[in-house]
């Protein structure tokens, strides 16, 4: 027989349904772009973490979109990728350059991204930037794990499959990462579109898709 | 026959209670199925999306089949797209399961939102095009006020039916006893036929008016399509307007496919529940207020999801890299 605390969990999950069904869905729950990261976790000479360097290689979509922009500018190519670049890292400064990194499960603070560089491969645009942590996290003595993502999930961003995460600095070579994809329970989802109708308009739903990154050092 | 129509009725009542425990109890793996549908919907949407920019470069590069297939991905892209939680969906679902209205009044609404989804993004893009050139930036700022126009009519559409509603249900409570019974429920009361185990047609909520249909239409279809925006700024730019407007028709008749499988279903749902309630109900005035009580909870839903809607549209207009 179920005990009271799966017939809790049961009727908490069948409010989670009703409320799902009853509740508006975010403008656009759904990703119109995408981005491919790949990461390099930088490591200090304690072998330290010190920050990521992430390289992200926006679709075809976004790069039409910005292509458009460009022609009707007069700047040369590479002088309107760098502004272009300044303009949208400027704006991403708020947003933590969707990049969260946690320890032990709590946030860490994140520097203003001054090192960036731009340009386009394959008809993409890419861009890679350096986001330093507030202070270095020791891997070996902390849990450590890291999420890239659009908190309105307007833009879904995923790892590069091939060889997503890789490592540099002193002990690079015992720094292993894996990267977890998202499991949106459905009574997260539902919670998260209930809260939303009197709460935030969606802005957490880009987390619950996100991937998550577990770095670990020996 | 009498008989024989009741007690197919029971069956079909037996079945229907048996269903629902079965659901009840299966609702976890329901949930988890769900969520791997949207997941696999969004994968799609992606990989449509992906196909879709290659089908664009191959039209520029004057590849004969280009045009065949770049439809042909827009159509599945319509589909899929559809698949996922958005604003036209929810409304139009919201408002057939709570409001009484025929099949075909459903499927038409599907139908002719996605259209005019498709054909405000062709109009959007065009008079920007036309105007002032290719500004990307301009077409997404533009596209954003007609979501928030789009929204605001979800808004007044939610007032409006929980007007109509508030106001049946006014009347039903003042007028009770004076008349409202005569047109009750005729359990068996009819000359064999099949058609009065509900309801009557006046307990319920008449046919949607003129204006209700109208507000619907545009509250879903004045939001131009994003996709179709996407394909139509990349059309322009390389002189192929008549494919890309190809295109666009192909997602909305394929967003229409999904959204009016989902409009017979919230009609097959409300039918479903009409004809429980006349089973168990005694007396039809009771079942119409039931019915008002739905309708209003069904404009409260719409009229929430509209302000939420402009909510999470403002975020948007704000989005670092647009």
């Amino acid at each position: 027989m179920f005990g009271i605390d799966d017939w809790h969990r049961r009727i908490t999950g069948h409010c989670g349904l009703v409320l799902l069904f009853l509740s508006a869905p975010p403008a656009d729950a759904h990703p119109h772009s995408w981005i491919d990261v790949r990461v390099e976790v930088m490591l200090d000479s304690n072998g330290a973490i010190s920050g990521l360097e992430l390289y992200w290689l926006f679709d075809e979509w976004y790069t039409v979109y910005i292509a458009e922009e460009f022609t009707e500018s007069a700047l040369a190519p590479t002088e309107y990728l760098n502004s272009l670049a300044r303009q949208n890292l400027a704006n991403l400064a708020e947003y933590d350059y969707f990049t969260k990194v946690m320890i032990n499960g709590d946030p860490v603070g994140i520097k203003d991204v001054t090192t960036f560089d731009t340009g386009l491969s394959d008809e993409r645009l890419w861009l890679t930037f350096d986001v330093l942590l507030d202070r270095p996290v020791d891997p070996q003595a902390q849990t450590v794990s890291y999420k890239v993502y659009d908190p309105t999930y307007y833009i879904e961003i995923l790892h590069i499959e091939e060889n997503p995460v890789t490592f540099s600095g002193a002990g690079a070579h015992d720094c292993a990462a894996e990267v977890v994809d998202a499991n949106p329970g459905f009574e997260a989802v539902a919670l998260a579109s209930a809260l939303d109708i009197t709460q935030t308009g969606g802005d957490h739903l880009g987390e619950l898709f996100a991937q998550t990154v577990k770095v670990s050092c020996r | 026959m009498l008989l024989a129509l009741s007690r197919i009725q029971m069956f079909v009542l037996a079945c229907t209670l048996l269903g629902a425990a079965a659901l009840l109890l299966q609702l976890d793996e329901l949930g988890t199925l769900w969520s791997r549908t949207i997941e696999f919907a969004i994968a799609m949407q992606r990989h449509l999306q992906l196909d879709l920019a290659e089908a664009m470069h191959a039209i520029r590069a004057g590849t004969a089949t280009a045009l065949g297939s770049l439809i042909g991905l827009g159509f599945l892209y319509g589909v899929f797209h559809a698949v996922g939680p958005g604003h036209g969906k929810f409304v139009i679902t919201t408002y057939l399961a709570t409001h009484e209205s025929r099949l075909v009044y459903g499927i038409a609404l599907s139908f002719l939102a996605s259209l005019l989804q498709g054909i405000t993004a062709i109009i959007l893009v065009g008079s920007v095009a036309w105007t002032i050139g290719r500004a990307t930036r301009e077409i997404h700022q533009a596209a954003i006020l007609l979501e928030i126009a789009s929204y605001g009519l979800v808004v007044l559409l939610g007032l409006y039916l929980i007007w109509g509603s508030a106001r049946r249900l006014y009347l039903r409570t003042t007028s009770h006893g004076s008349g409202a019974k005569e047109h009750g429920y005729h359990r068996h009361a009819d000359s064999g036929c099949c058609h009065a185990h509900g309801p009557s047609a006046d307990d319920l909520a008449a046919e949607p008016s003129v204006r209700e249909f109208v507000m619907t239409l545009l509250s879903v279809g004045l939001r131009p399509c994003s996709g179709s925006i996407l394909v139509l700024i990349v059309a322009a730019g390389t002189g192929h307007a008549l494919a890309g407007m190809a295109t666009v028709a192909a997602i909305s008749i394929g967003t229409g496919i999904t959204v009016s499988g989902l409009a017979v279903l919230a009609n097959r749902a409300r039918r479903m529940a009409v004809f429980l309630a006349a089973q168990f109900g005694s007396e039809g005035s009771k079942i119409a207020g039931l019915f008002d009580a739905a309708a209003l909870l069904g404009g409260i839903l719409i009229l929430l999801s509209g302000v939420t809607l402009i909510k999470a549209a403002q975020a948007i207009a704000q989005h670092p890299l647009f």
